[in-house]
């Protein structure tokens, strides 16, 4: 492992550590319930307009639907996914998510213009440009083959 | 399920009981989209063929995801093309998406799932056909682990071959959390892929959020990624920076890569730092949001920096009017384009029953190199929503699509949804 790794992942961990330490003296968390206690409106929610920002050891600020909530909900999810389910079903989630979808997200669900569904309008033109500035963002959902079985007919195998 | 009707068939006759029986059992929850579509393409000899695929989606839930308890989920979806064009590879297609028993001793006790399911954690983000497990080995500890097959069918046989394995030890202090994984690719080529990754969590002081991860490629013993982000408030404004840093050949290699798009980006020395963020602020019924992205590369010397503007309105009975404008404003002027969207949602129309809505969204891209020779391209969408009884919704939606892949493009689709199982398509959707 070359030097500059090993120090790299000594001072992650410490970091890790002062942040923890940063933390550590507020109260535990108890969880979340199964379900929202009430029902919620049919828009966005936004935690924070019943909730204080991270009353209750819970970070309510980090589930606020804001605008840009879809393209941002990757950190949420990965470390929050009981609060994702307090109100999404799984199958919400493999809208986008499920694999190999032949159809995209904004023709399965057209009336739900307000989610900025991945791939509207024209992307097939407007995806050469966002695929060379940001290869990444494509490689998380198409990075394996039978997730780039689109991408096979011109870019080939 | 792919090239194989059996499994499409098992799904439609799971959804039987619960569209005869809708009160089956409290604790099933069954759906079903029906999506007809059509639209026209062009064949492999440039005929015009118009296209009528019947997708069907199924859905079966037992039990809550996380609940205590056996639980049961399966969702999948097929398709069969009812024109008789050869534009599709397949008459008929479709795929279990996942498909699993879980089983949770308590609540946020111990749990175990086995069967086809997507593995969300830590480093992992895939489907397999395997077992995974999770389960609190003390107050503050959490332990995960899953192995299997990648989740695909006879068709990628090299991708059947491999063994995926991972864990994940995460550390929750209540207000900070803090995970290390690790996961390997086995049979994999030209050799087996090794990760190690680290996330992290914390409410710092000033009710700040901090968020990410790195993960280390241990084949090539270097980073590939860094992704980190901070979230605070100020008043009313919601403040997000970010920060990524990738390492092209470490994060895309040849081990754990077999998709064609990406693959040339591995053998690159190339580094993408990814530096800005986003800022809301929302006061019912106005929500404006400002987002900026530096893209720059190190071995081209090249940067694109994407900026965006958002507006949103959205009245008493939930109606909506929202705008946006993007520009990608690239050192290499084909990354250039500027984008214009507005989208409308309207409830409570005089002409309109009370249960229904109208939906629009158009999009304008103006290219600053021509594709294909086109230098813009339009997109609108009008769709109709109506609601019934609770679990079940029937859409109208027209599309018209013009640009550099199509010259006049019209399509449609009648989709039926039923949920008998949320009795509220809109908050458990």
């Amino acid at each position: 492992m070359r030097k500059g790794t090993i120090q790299g992942l000594i001072l992650l961990v410490l970091f890790s550590i002062m942040l923890v330490a940063c933390a550590v003296f507020r109260a535990k968390d108890g969880g979340v319930p199964e379900s929202h206690p009430i029902p919620l409106e049919m828009n966005r929610p936004q935690c924070t307009d019943c909730h204080d920002k991270t009353d209750e050891a819970f970070p309510y600020i980090k589930f606020n639907h804001d605008v840009f909530y879809l393209e941002n909900h990757r950190v949420p999810a990965l470390t929050g996914k009981s609060t994702c389910y307090m109100c999404h079903q799984e199958k919400f989630c493999a809208e986008c998510h499920g694999g190999r979808l032949e159809l995209k997200p904004s023709l399965r669900k057209p009336a739900d213009v307000d989610r900025r569904m991945p791939h509207r309008g024209d992307y097939l033109a407007r995806h050469q440009i966002e695929g060379r500035v940001n290869p990444v963002s494509c490689y998380r959902c198409h990075g394996n083959p039978e997730t780039a079985e689109r991408c096979v007919k011109c870019h080939g195998k | 399920m792919h090239k194989n009707p059996i499994l499409f068939i098992t799904l439609i006759l799971l959804l039987l009981p619960a569209t005869s029986f809708p009160a089956l059992d409290n604790q099933w929850d069954l759906s079903s989209e029906t999506i007809i579509r059509t639209n026209e393409r062009q064949d492999a000899e440039d005929k015009d063929n118009l296209l009528f695929p019947a997708y069907e989606y199924l859905t079966a839930d037992y039990g809550r995801p996380l609940a205590a308890g056996l639980t049961f989920h399966a969702h999948g979806w097929g398709r069969h093309d009812l024109s008789g064009s050869d534009v599709f590879d397949d008459k008929s297609d479709g795929e279990l998406l996942y498909g699993y028993l879980g089983y949770t001793f308590a609540p946020g006790g111990p749990g175990v799932k086995l069967g086809r399911q997507s593995v969300f954690t830590g480093l992992m983000d895939e489907r397999i056909d395997g077992m995974s497990l999770q389960s609190p080995i003390s107050q503050w500890m959490t332990l995960s682990a899953y192995g299997g097959a990648p989740a695909v069918d006879s068709t990628y046989d090299d991708r059947r071959e491999q063994r995926v394995y991972g864990s994940r030890m995460g550390v929750n202090l209540g207000n900070a959390e803090t995970g290390v994984s690790y996961q390997t690719t086995q049979n994999s080529e030209p050799e087996d892929d090794k990760k190690l990754g680290v996330d992290l969590y914390a409410i710092l002081p000033a009710d700040i959020i901090f968020s990410g991860f790195s993960s280390l490629n241990l084949v090539s013993s270097a980073w590939a990624e860094h992704s980190y982000e901070l979230q605070f408030m100020v008043k009313e404004i919601n403040i997000k920076p970010m920060y990524q840093r990738i390492q092209f050949q470490d994060l895309f290699d040849e081990g754990s890569l077999k998709s064609s798009p990406f693959r040339f980006l591995g053998e690159t020395d190339e580094v993408l730092t990814v530096a800005g963020g986003d800022v809301s602020w929302q006061r019912q019924p106005i929500e404006i949001g400002a987002q900026v992205k530096n893209y720059a590369y190190d071995q081209k010397s090249e940067a694109n920096i994407y900026s965006a503007g958002f507006l949103n309105w959205t009245a008493e009975n939930l109606s909506e009017l929202s705008l946006e404008c993007g520009l990608m404003n690239g050192d290499a002027p084909q990354n250039r384009f500027i984008l214009g969207r507005t989208g409308v949602k309207v409830y409570s129309l005089p002409l309109l029953p009370q249960q229904g809505h109208l939906s629009g969204d158009i999009i304008y891209v103006t290219y600053n190199e021509p594709i294909y020779e086109q230098k813009d391209s339009i997109t609108a969408v009008l769709s109709y929503s109506h609601r019934f009884r609770d679990m079940f919704e029937i859409i109208i939606s027209g599309d018209y699509s013009k640009g550099p892949y199509f010259d006049q493009d019209v399509g449609a689709s009648l989709i039926l949804v039923y949920d008998g199982g949320s009795g509220d398509l809109g908050v458990q959707p």
